[in-house]
């Protein structure tokens, strides 16, 4: 008799795990948290089926109700998305708003230093695309500035978190047509000219190269991924 | 309590659950059940990205603990959470106030 209440305990045990772990990975795949926050539920779970577990409910019912209490998979990978993903706008926007005025003043040091565009007539060639990067400017600083302040944590000026990532991905889409124009022109213009003041050429391209594919991944990603809130 | 009727409101609260000392998430979800005498009731799993914002934002700090041999998240307010939980509770009595002469219960009028 003892050996068949034994038996059952650990049934019911292992039952409970695997509900647990069934709650666990439904989480994770809807919600892509982090070990840290999936060790974080994993434990107010565990927390919460022991209180259940103490007030006499069996182990799987004790899960169940844990689960019920906890919300379903979906309404709490919702929440860590929105979080997750408004620090990540914020992150986002940041660095835009640091990266833009130190890619163009490297940008503006290796024009200048080249004498170029040849301003002395109608800007030929790839350089008529130059107003391309002012347009660039005006749309993604403040689509940047707005990123920021919406995905503030406290405190959001009255801006609306959900603006943070549409605005997001405006500035990176403005960064990243900004960069690729930069580097489409430089690109031309040693095609055709030759010179350059090369390391200034070399440093505003890298950091233009690498701030279009950072950008571009977030704008890729934003497109491709359906909006969390 | 519904979550939208919260809202505005639920990062005070989830301050102020933590003005007493250091708790971990499924403790201050509880302390949020218990303190409003089961008027707030949270989806518990909602609770952790909120309290991760906080964190984002200076307000309150965590760290890992070993409890029992399990890993634990242990969540304290910072200085910084501690004046914003002033300001929340100022501006709260405030509010409280002005909605209360308008919606509280009033003295029918004397008839004659």
């Amino acid at each position: 008799m003892a050996r068949d209440d034994l038996t059952t305990t650990i049934a019911a045990g292992a039952e409970a795990d695997r509900l647990i772990e069934a709650y666990l990975a439904e989480l994770g795949r809807a919600g892509r948290l982090t070990p840290d926050m999936a060790d974080e539920v994993a434990d107010g779970l565990c927390e919460t089926v022991e209180g259940y577990r103490r007030l006499g409910l069996a182990p799987a019912e004790a899960v169940r109700a844990a689960v019920a209490e906890f919300g379903c998979a979906d309404t709490v990978a919702t929440a860590f998305r929105a979080e997750t993903s408004r620090a990540a706008s914020h992150r986002l926007g940041r660095r835009l708003m640091v990266s833009g005025p130190l890619v163009g003043v490297l940008w503006l040091s290796a024009l200048l230093a080249s004498a170029a565009p040849p301003l002395h007539r109608q800007l030929p060639g790839l350089w008529a695309l130059l107003p391309l990067v002012g347009v660039a400017v005006v749309v993604g600083a403040p689509a940047a500035a707005i990123a920021v302040a919406a995905s503030r944590p406290w405190r959001r000026f009255a801006l609306p978190a959900r603006l943070a990532a549409p605005a997001v991905a405006v500035s990176s889409a403005a960064a990243t047509t900004g960069d690729l124009t930069l580097l489409a022109i430089i690109a031309a213009h040693v095609l055709l000219h030759g010179h350059v003041v090369w390391p200034l050429v070399l440093l505003a391209s890298t950091a233009s190269g690498v701030r279009a594919i950072l950008a571009g991944r977030v704008v890729a990603r934003a497109v491709t991924t359906p909006s969390s809130r | 309590m519904r979550a939208d009727v919260l809202k505005g409101h639920l990062d005070g609260l989830l301050l102020s659950t933590l003005e007493d000392g250091p708790r971990h998430g499924y403790a201050v979800r509880k302390a949020l059940v218990d303190g409003s005498g089961g008027r707030i009731d949270l989806p518990t799993g909602t609770v952790y990205p909120a309290l991760h914002r906080l964190e984002r934002a200076g307000l309150i700090s965590s760290r890992w603990l070993t409890v029992d041999g399990r890993q634990r998240r242990i969540y304290e307010l910072t200085t910084d959470g501690r004046h914003a939980l002033g300001a929340e509770r100022s501006s709260w009595q405030e509010f409280a106030t002005a909605v209360s002469a308008l919606l509280g219960e009033k003295p029918w009028p004397a008839t004659t």
